[in-house]
């Protein structure tokens, strides 16, 4: 059995993945802001002792026990936080499933973030899901929670339900018929974080956005999750609309796709950005059946151990920047003739 | 619609500033919004710093002591400020919720839409609300007993206070609805007056 990022799910020609998050604060300890070292010290003991009650095999992990590359292929698997890595400070653990579907964050912000991470459309399950280890774990410490106000963050931004759930969506033919703008700012207007990634290049060099609620107070969790499938739904069918108009001129669209397939398995050297465009090109060839040499699985690979991390890991060895770009290309060769 | 920033371009990205639990939106062009430096971030983080409002409330804090004052409504489990929270966006402990309820309900309206729950519920609460705030407020008179001013000076304090009391509200209202001329010139009168 894949990992889940290694996987395809529903809706997954657009829709890479989805996660949810529930925000806790364990009631008899301030926020992290207010932590000292001994309350810290503390509550990570306290946390680790509860772990095997949780079940789900989760593991006690502290973030300084683990080294920069595994915290780095955790990054590019967005299974931790990128601040939170950052941090890698002293007090900082997750408790991990085998399959990486479940990883809570210890002292991110809050003391708890539960994750739970699914490919393709999956909101509800992983909502039931969340909710059960919420249960379980709520059982196990005394949650800050307030009749008034709910679950209390840090961040008033979080408070209430703590929830956010959010999808991460390829959107390559609305950016190409120059749609993108529109359709984000539509998203946004309905209450949704939007999430893109800029490159060193002006363009956003991949089309992938993450689009997650915006509101976790006034609204039940099943409200959450039915606000964001449905915009998600419309920002689906808008994609595929994008991705009709364009086999309009499917000389063009094979060309750009083929060409950068062309590209992605001949090169010699590849540096990180332009490798990410190529695959966002090649996974619209794919997903609209114009390339037909490549499976889903196998793109989910190329997209995963192309990235720095993981490229490293994949190798079994430390290697620079320069290397890196060079040893890119072979891991390239590697998949596609797997 | 044209960019905020440079008033050229068309606007691509829309993301919203929280500034001292004041929402704030803001609409940019590609361009600007990599050279604000608003690449891969949230277009929804919140911010807790504007240069406007951090220079707003640095304006006010040297010679408004009494508008300093209101602000050191304290959690008394954590020991944070409201003034803390405003700077940073963040709470001490669950306990801050309570007894900043008041102040915070608005920035929860404004943020979320609302400021009541209505999601899972769960078992144990903290909302001895009433306990809280009367441990508060307590403490509040304790303090003020041991004060020893005549009446006359009170009474004259009073009245200070209560015309100042009003011009925080007025100068709230103002900062709120994004009338920062007007929230500029309460500022400078409420500065009068003490
Ligand atoms: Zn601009
Ligand atoms: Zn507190």
């Amino acid at each position: 059995m894949v990992n889940w990022y290694l996987q395809s799910g529903k809706d997954s020609d657009i829709v890479i993945s989805s996660r949810i998050r529930l925000a806790r604060n364990i009631e008899k300890y301030p926020f992290t802001t207010k932590c000292s070292e001994n309350d810290f010290e503390k509550m990570l003991e306290e946390i680790k002792e509860i772990t095997p009650s949780l079940g789900y095999g989760l593991k006690f992990i502290k973030l300084k026990d683990i080294d920069d590359l595994n915290i780095l292929s955790l990054v590019e698997k967005h299974i931790i936080s990128p601040d939170f890595a950052a941090k890698k400070n002293a007090n900082g653990a997750i408790l991990i499933s085998e399959d990486e579907n479940i990883c809570i964050m210890i002292n991110d912000e809050d003391h708890i973030k539960l994750q739970v991470f699914s490919a393709g459309q999956d909101l509800e399950n992983l909502m039931n899901l969340i909710i059960e280890i919420d249960e379980k774990l709520g059982e196990l410490v005394t949650y800050s929670y307030s009749k008034q106000f709910g679950f209390l963050t840090v961040s008033p931004t979080n408070v209430g339900t703590g929830m956010k759930a959010s999808v991460m969506v390829h959107l390559p033919a609305l950016a190409l018929t120059g749609n993108i703008a529109k359709v984000l700012n539509i998203v946004n207007n309905f209450g949704m974080n939007i999430r893109g990634m800029y490159g060193e290049t002006s363009q956003i060099q991949s089309d992938i956005y993450q689009i997650s609620n915006n509101q976790s107070l006034g609204l039940t969790e099943e409200e959450i999750v039915k606000n964001v499938k449905t915009i998600i739904d419309k920002v689906i069918e808008q994609e595929r609309l994008a991705r009709k108009y364009l086999t309009k001129d499917s000389l063009e669209l094979e060309n750009k796709v083929y060409r950068s397939f062309g590209i992605l398995k001949y090169a010699k050297k590849l540096s990180l950005d332009e490798c990410k465009r190529l695959l966002s090109d090649v996974k619209l060839g794919t997903d609209m059946g114009i390339i037909k040499e490549l499976e889903d699985s196998k793109i989910s690979k190329l997209n995963l151990y192309t990235k720095p991390g993981n490229l490293q890991i994949y190798l079994g060895k430390k290697l620079d920047g320069y290397d890196r770009d060079i040893k890119r290309t072979e891991v390239i060769k590697q998949i596609l003739e797997s | 619609m044209l960019c905020q920033n440079c008033g050229k371009n068309e606007v691509n990205f829309r993301y919203t500033q929280i500034i001292n639990g004041v929402k704030k939106e803001m609409a940019l062009c590609d361009k600007c919004a990599r050279e604000l430096g608003l690449e891969s971030i949230d277009f929804n983080m919140p911010i807790n710093f504007s240069s406007f409002f951090t220079d707003f409330f640095h304006d006010t804090e040297g010679f408004l002591p009494s508008f300093t004052k209101t602000n050191l409504l304290e959690c008394n489990k954590c020991g944070m400020t409201f003034d803390d929270f405003a700077n940073t966006g963040e709470f001490g402990c669950g306990n801050c919720y309570i007894t900043f309820a008041d102040r915070i309900s608005p920035v929860l309206k404004n943020l979320h839409g609302s400021s009541k729950h209505i999601g899972r519920e769960y078992k144990d609460s903290i909302d001895e609300l009433e306990y809280n705030k009367k441990q508060f407020e307590d403490s509040q008179n304790k303090k003020g007993t041991k004060k020893e001013t005549t009446e006359k000076q009170e009474k004259a304090e009073q009245k200070d206070k209560s015309e100042i009391e009003k011009l925080k509200k007025e100068l709230q209202k103002a900062i709120k609805e994004e009338r920062y001329e007007d929230a500029a010139k309460i500022r400078d009168q409420i500065a009068k007056m003490s």
